[in-house]
């Protein structure tokens, strides 16, 4: 998912649309046989160019060493074995060994240079990585074939649970290659998405929700293989199509200065009358009728939301699970709500100072998963609040809880920066804690209820994705944001786009956050 | 770590503290190798795929295979005319890699005989420094690079190196119109801070200018959203509470003139005069013939308000149309007034707006209130 060369394409109905000036025909997908070298290093060539009997043996021998290093106890892999003197020694270690592919040798790092010496063994596995050593070149080697292997192992033992999927799964193969290179445009070369986008005068909020989508890789990929068909679109003012039209300039030119989104301006206004007018608006106001024109422009179902297939209930729809016990006859009641993203409160009681009408309040530095932890906590109704449908009377003591039932593969969290009461309205300033990787496993219902096996651990992982800043006051200011690219962070302000520092974005006073789950 | 082993004896490996320290010890150790060996696989796999590039190409130049790229631009000659019977079978060697029968075969070890990466998809070689900036390095004259370079970090450059625009750099055309030139400093929803009048010398290219899809004009992009919401007859109860905004706004003490953004132009590069275009767009439907005069002398006026001087002309601009008024609160908030408050008692206030840099607004919050 983090990998440098994100390889997008560009269907050819998008480019055609383009200019042809600006379109070169050099772009074309290679074919397959020129990809790359055809072995790892000369000497692994010698090894596997020899008879089918000696491929087929050291390719079984890879595997089993694959296997004995991810799927086995690490103490198996972690023990080194070998030969000193007339006795065989067993030495466990915590840093790497080295697994002969010829015998089975395993060697600390500082023996494996006499294991070479003697046996004249030339490759072997290191244990922690399953990567192939080389000891003619006296380097680690990537072989293709070899590679394929163990990063299909290495997923195997990923995070996954019980739904595993296989690497073959996704892994493209040379016929899919084949039928993709024959129908798309490769992405030119510096077209990867990071231009600015212009403000129209006061549109900022909306430039930092776009280019939180233009850098989500779920929802990239959804415009860019042509998840929506603006050629065979009817709707008018479709928002859909605007989005489109953004991606395939964004995508398909090669150019380096800002973008206008006009039509999607435009045609935001046009549906959303809400919206729509020249002036400052809240961004994720603006996410929430962005989302919901995308999901009426894709095929969205009006009713039963459980079975709308449509791009934006897959990605964004979670359930909140709503639970409430009663405490004078323990029943419990349960009901499911439909969520697109959470709204997390920075404190759990403001204590808003007395004599000022509006402004700011500063409160101490924050963690994200306290902030979770309290809205997924258990809360003590008011005796007015609920009544009990056993005992048919208002219950003195009720308790309610929130857990997540059911975890979007985007996951978008919004912090009530702005408290308002009855006479007074705040923005709290304060300095929110978040991570790059987020473990949502603690508030799901599963997790709550104690049904958590023990192979879910671990699976409900996000990575931080974008994340929406808001400078300024109540009343008015600007919103900037900052998006992950591969490994490298951007920060978009308008038109503006400036490489940022991880450090950087850690530290930014976030307003929304958008993270994406690790693994599908 | 160094400074620990020197300050005493190391501590005895059977003892607790020495397992401790082994421990840590290997666990950093442990650290460091996946972080070495991630990057060195990155870095010798985009090398192994130059060194495959490379003899690719070499392959190509001699002719023994077809150039892929020729193909697409004469679609008369076919891959297998290209190649001459005799040259298929050749070998060809780069110093990475051996070209051999449509399969490549690498030669050594790519880190030592690959020094370039080239990109796999345009086959030219990529700038590894960026070419100005934090870091850089010249790159090489008279060298074709791939597009794709290392992403610049420059103050007042965005990644790609290329200035910000300023509101101040305009085309030649727009800076003869004298509206225009008004209408350039201190317009506060440009993305960069207005820096006064001065800012018209400033190097960074111009706003674009885009075509409203309602009428056809063609505007500068930071004044599209102002102009469309004109365009598409938005307005309604948003500008009756800006015409109460105004109306407020009579008796604060330190009223500002509004005029300054009614009589902004929209620059006009198209066949019309600038001017003529710009009164079109300034006085909308309502406006009399006679307030034209007063708008354009008022313009002068305020740009010396917009520095911070002028308190006058708040007479001139009220009699202006609720349409174009509806920057008034705006520029009262500005100067700080507490007028801001007229719309929190009634109403709920959670969400946070912003749209320009630097303007502070009022009318937004009525409509916000009615979602929360």
């Amino acid at each position: 998912m983090a990998s440098n060369e994100t390889i997008v394409l560009t269907p050819n109905s998008n480019t055609a649309s383009t200019s042809p000036s600006s379109w070169n025909p050099k772009f074309s997908c290679p074919p397959d046989h020129l990809r790359g070298p055809a072995y790892g290093c000369e000497h692994l060539q010698e090894l596997l160019s020899h008879s089918q009997e000696t491929i087929q043996s050291s390719l079984r021998g890879y595997i089993a060493l694959q296997r004995a290093i991810f799927t086995k106890h690490s103490m198996v892999s972690q023990t080194a074995k070998f030969i000193k003197g007339r006795y065989e020694r067993q030495f466990t270690s915590f840093t790497p060994t080295y697994l002969c592919l010829q015998c089975p040798t395993i060697c600390t790092q500082e023996e494996k240079t006499s294991h070479w010496n003697s046996k004249r063994h030339s490759f072997a596995v290191e244990s922690r990585s399953g990567c192939l050593y080389c000891h003619c070149c006296e380097d680690f080697v990537y072989d293709p074939m070899l590679e394929d292997i163990r990063l299909a192992k290495h997923q195997h033992t990923g995070s996954l649970g019980n739904k595993k999927r296989k690497y073959t799964d996704f892994a493209s193969s040379t016929e899919h290659e084949r039928s993709v290179g024959a129908n798309t445009d490769a992405v030119p070369c510096q077209a990867a998405g990071l231009r600015g986008l212009y403000n129209m005068g006061q549109t900022c909020f909306m430039s930092v929700i776009l280019q939180s989508l233009i850098h989500n890789p779920l929802i990239r990929n959804f415009f860019l293989s042509d998840g929506h068909r603006s050629d065979e679109c009817s709707l008018e003012n479709c928002v859909s199509c605007a989005l489109d039209e953004i991606f395939s300039e964004l995508f398909s030119i090669e150019k380096s200065d800002g973008f206008g989104a006009v039509g999607m301006l435009y045609k935001s206004w046009a549906s959303e009358q809400a919206l729509a007018g020249y002036q400052q608006q809240d961004a994720h106001e603006y996410f929430q009728s962005l989302l919901n024109q995308l999901h009426s422009s894709n095929g969205g179902k009006e009713a039963g939301i459980d079975q709308c297939n449509c791009i934006v209930h897959k990605l964004f729809y979670g359930k909140l699970q709503s639970t409430v016990t009663c405490e004078e006859c323990q029943n419990t009641t349960t009901a499911e709500d439909p969520v697109m993203d959470l709204s997390l409160h920075l404190q759990s009681q403001l204590k808003l100072p007395k004599n000022k009408s509006f402004g700011s309040v500063t409160v101490p530095r924050i963690e994200l998963q306290d902030c979770l932890a309290r809205y997924t906590s258990e809360e003590r109704l008011e005796p007015d609040e609920y009544t009990c449908q056993n005992c048919h009377v208002a219950p003195k003591r009720a308790v309610k809880q929130l857990t997540l039932k059911r975890l979007p593969p985007i996951l978008c969290i919004q912090l009530k920066k702005f408290e308002h009461s009855r006479s007074a309205a705040f923005k709290i300033e304060s300095k929110l804690h978040f991570p790059l990787k987020l473990d949502m496993t603690p508030y799901t219902t599963r997790y709550r209820s104690g049904l958590m096996s023990g192979s879910l651990q671990g699976s409900y992982v996000y990575e931080l994705s974008s994340v929406i800043v808001h400078k300024g006051s109540l009343e008015s200011g600007h919103y900037i944001s900052y998006s992950r690219e591969g490994n490298e962070w951007f920060m978009f302000d308008d038109n503006k786009v400036t490489l940022a520092l991880e450090a950087e974005v850690l530290e930014a006073d976030a307003y929304l956050l958008f993270y994406i789950v690790r693994a599908l | 770590m160094d400074d620990a082993g020197e300050a005493g004896p190391p501590p005895d490996p059977s003892s607790m503290a020495g397992l401790v320290t082994a421990i840590l010890n290997d666990c950093l150790q442990n650290i460091i190798h996946d972080i070495v060996l991630k990057t060195h696989r990155e870095e010798k796999l985009l090398r192994m795929q130059s060194a495959a590039i490379i003899a690719e190409q070499a392959a190509i130049d001699q002719g023994v295979i077809p150039n892929e790229t020729n193909d697409e631009n004469n679609p008369s000659s076919t891959p297998s005319a290209q190649i001459s019977p005799r040259k298929a079978g050749k070998k060809v060697e780069t110093p990475g890699a051996v070209y051999d029968n449509g399969k490549i075969y690498l030669k050594g070890n790519p880190l030592e005989t690959t020094k370039d990466i080239y990109c796999p998809s345009c086959k030219l070689p990529r700038l590894l420094y960026p070419a100005s900036g934090v870091g850089s390095k010249p790159p090489e004259p008279g060298v074709a690079y791939c597009t794709k370079q290392p992403y610049i970090t420059k103050p007042g450059h965005d990644i790609y190196g290329n200035p910000f625009p300023s509101e101040g750099a305009r085309t030649k055309k727009d800076a003869k119109s004298q509206v225009a030139k008004e209408a350039t400093p201190g317009s506060f929803d440009s993305p960069t801070p207005p820096e006064g009048l001065s800012s018209t010398s400033s190097q960074g290219p111009a706003f674009p200018n885009v075509k409203c899809p309602v009428c056809s004009r063609s505007l500068i992009i930071t004044r599209y959203a102002q102009h469309l919401e004109k365009c598409m007859g938005i307005s309604g109860r948003q500008s009756s509470r800006n015409a109460m905004a105004k109306l407020n706004s009579q008796n604060s003490t330190s009223g500002t003139p509004f005029g300054s953004r009614m009589s902004t132009p929209v620059p006009a590069p198209m066949k019309k005069s600038p001017s003529k275009r710009a009164r079109e767009e300034a006085e909308g439907d309502d406006e009399g013939v006679k307030k034209k005069k007063v708008l354009k002398k008022f313009g002068e006026k305020s740009r010396l308000s917009k520095l911070g001087e002028g308190k006058e002309g708040k007479g001139i601009a009220r009699p202006l149309s609720s349409a174009n008024s509806e920057k008034s609160p705006q520029k009262k908030d500005r100067e700080g007034t507490p007028n801001g408050t007229w719309a929190m008692g009634k109403k709920k206030l959670v969400r946070p707006s912003a749209g320009g840099d630097a303007g502070p607004k009022g009318a937004h919050w009525s409509k916000n209130s009615t979602t929360t």
